[in-house]
């Protein structure tokens, strides 16, 4: 068990506006964790830092014990909540890009994911269906042995076949060195898979514990736990 | 069989009580080699390590044990899981006495509505 | 890793530029074709549609030029700033080195363009007119000579200044656009409408600047040779003065870029 990321009075402010308010979080490694809160709550700003897309105002943050750059993104597997690719490519194209790119991507594991779900690598990526794109997006994140995996809303935009097929292929690339965050709205989805929760309320941690321990001290589902807690 | 599990109880927990009774309905016979952490997790769609947390549970009771690097192993001792099967019956029993006083029957009517339906199955 | 980027870059390009030079092949091929039917013909006939057709041409190779100097600029603000971006800066490559990588992709293919139509037209001139470009060439020697004893440097050095000049034009317009686009998505809206607005600026500001400094040049060297300035002294300063200018703002508009995509990268 490794300390994968460790945060300590991170800030970001957007001019006046204070997004994330000194935020202190360590993520340890062998854990599927779930990243819970509504819009606006400092989410996606949170992750665009960890991704090196965002620099903090205040506050450090760590990954392995190294700073955020071209080194950590060797090791991190980031998947955004949007279609990011150049659709003016071949699949083929764009795994054989990743395989250049990224030491860790495992080309027979994407090759065979695709085969499942039945995605031709001979399409062109513009012909495909949004939640095709999606598959495919998810299919290059899952291939590469990272150790943070940061998975912005994997199954929003996919049929219920494909997300068990999804949830499936998180569990079965399980590794104890790695962890994956799941950043989500559909909680009773994914609910059964996590290990732990971190909750983001306007800009601050509320709660980061095991599901367990939820279920057990709150008696209830981490999906009404957290209609509790975020409550409009 | 499909893993229906409940979303207020802890899922360890949920995990512990179904392969008990897989034990004990000779879903899994005694010696039975158990699928490994990772293999069930999948199967039962659950995180690998609320899965472990319910086979360490299973290996402190003694109902599993592990062979270094073989894997897990359900118990020989069959009077164990006799004796289990007899505890989780009476608890199943003791939950449904409790909920028979809340409707506010006593124990001749229990027994006699007991009889009752029991004869009803027989004759199906 | 950086060269692999490099190579990703200009095969990523690769398509849309080669196409464009396709189109400059075949329209040098059409102008070919009109010249040597003018040169069997010659009638006042096929001489008028030779030198329509011509002109077309002259016009036609600018067009193209630009249009592939768009295609870069907005090649290379979507693979920056927009939904790819997420992929781009999250590569295992320093930001910094992204963004060289890119310009110098960018530099490349307009580098290969000028190449690509400077051949063209030396081909077609050799294939429509072999005597004219024959006459061109051997004029090459004497003009050099008589450059040389008329300014006492070599004409080769004019000719790579105008290459270099060239270059550096052709570097400072690339990376104006950049820097104008790194501004543009610095907004929550119309980024591109912000980055627009922004390259005028700056192109609007460093050319006042720059005027100023050629001002404050001149009167210098009217100073210096107390009203006694010749051609070729003129010359002898605007040449590298002009490369000192273009060099100094290829380099102002690259540190914009640099420290906003560094700092203040905006994907939305």
């Amino acid at each position: 068990m490794s300390i994968l990321l460790e945060c300590s009075r991170l800030t970001k402010r957007f001019g006046k506006r204070e997004v994330l308010k000194q935020i202190d979080l360590r993520l340890e490694s062998g854990h599927i964790i779930g990243f819970l809160g509504p819009n606006g709550s400092g989410k996606t700003t949170m992750i665009k830092i960890m991704n090196g897309l965002l620099t903090p105002t205040e506050g450090e943050i760590r990954f392995c014990g190294g700073s955020i750059g071209a080194e950590s993104k060797k090791y991190i597997s980031y998947l955004p909540d949007q279609t990011y690719l150049n659709m003016n490519q071949k699949v083929k194209d764009v795994i054989g890009f990743f395989k250049d790119f990224y030491e860790d991507f495992e080309e027979a594991r994407a090759y065979d994911m695709l085969e499942k779900l039945k995605i031709s690598p001979d399409e062109q990526l513009k012909t495909l269906s949004k939640g095709t794109k999606e598959k495919v997006q998810l299919i290059l994140a899952m291939s590469r042995k990272a150790r943070l995996y940061i998975l912005d809303e994997p199954i929003a935009g996919v049929d219920p076949a494909a997300r068990d097929f999804i949830l499936n292929t998180i569990l079965t690339n399980y590794d104890p060195q790695a962890s994956i965050l799941l950043a989500t709205h559909l909680i009773a989805d994914i609910e059964n898979i996590l290990d732990e929760v971190v909750f983001i309320k306007d800009g601050k941690i509320v709660r980061h514990s095991s599901v367990d321990d939820i279920r057990i001290k709150e008696g209830k589902s981490v999906d009404a736990y957290f209609r509790e807690v975020f409550k409009c | 069989m499909p893993w229906n599990l409940d979303s207020d109880r802890p899922i360890f927990m949920q995990i512990l009580e179904r392969i008990r009774v897989d034990i004990i309905s000779g879903r899994y016979q005694p010696g039975d080699k158990l699928p490994s952490v990772r293999e069930l997790a999948a199967e039962a769609a659950v995180n690998p390590n609320t899965m472990q947390r319910a086979f360490a549970e299973l290996e402190r009771t003694g109902l599993v044990h592990s062979k270094r690097t073989s894997g897990r192993f359900i118990t020989e001792d069959r009077e164990m899981i006799e004796t289990l099967k007899v505890d989780i019956a009476k608890e199943k029993i003791q939950l449904f006495l409790d909920s028979m006083e809340q409707l506010g029957y006593d124990k001749e009517q229990i027994l006699a509505l007991m009889s009752q339906t029991l004869d009803g199955k027989g004759e199906q | 890793m950086l060269v692999k980027l490099f190579k990703q870059e200009m095969k990523a390009k690769g398509r849309v530029m080669l196409l464009i030079y396709e189109v400059l092949a075949a329209v040098t091929l059409l102008i070919v074709m009109v010249g040597i039917y003018n040169q069997h013909v010659q009638s006042r006939m096929s001489h008028i549609i030779y030198a329509v057709s011509g002109a077309v041409y002259l016009i036609t190779i600018p067009v193209l030029v630009i249009i592939a100097f768009i295609y870069l600029c907005v090649s290379f603000y979507q693979s920056m700033y927009t939904a790819q971006g997420y992929l781009t800066h999250t590569l295992p490559v320093k930001t910094t080195s992204i963004l060289n990588i890119k310009i110098a992709a960018s530099l490349a293919h307009m580098m290969l363009t000028a190449a690509v139509v400077f051949v063209l037209a030396v081909i077609s001139g050799l294939i429509i007119d072999r005597t004219v470009v024959y006459e061109l060439w051997h004029m090459l020697g004497p003009a050099m000579q008589n450059i040389y004893e008329q300014t006492g440097v070599h004409g080769a050095v004019f000719i790579g200044s105008a290459v270099v000049m060239m270059f550096l034009g052709c570097l400072d317009a690339l990376l104006l656009f950049f820097a104008g686009s790194s501004i543009g998505q610095l907004f929550h809206r119309s980024k591109g409408a912000w980055g627009i607005a922004a390259g005028i600026s700056l192109y609007y500001m460093s050319q006042i600047i720059s005027i100023f400094a050629a001002v404050l040049l001149a009167a210098f060297l009217t100073e210096k040779y107390s009203g006694n300035l010749s051609d070729l002294v003129i010359l002898s300063w605007m040449i590298p003065g002009t490369m000192a200018v273009l060099g100094f703002w290829a380099v102002v508009y690259y540190l914009i870029s640099r420290v906003i995509v560094q700092k203040h990268l905006n994907l939305e």
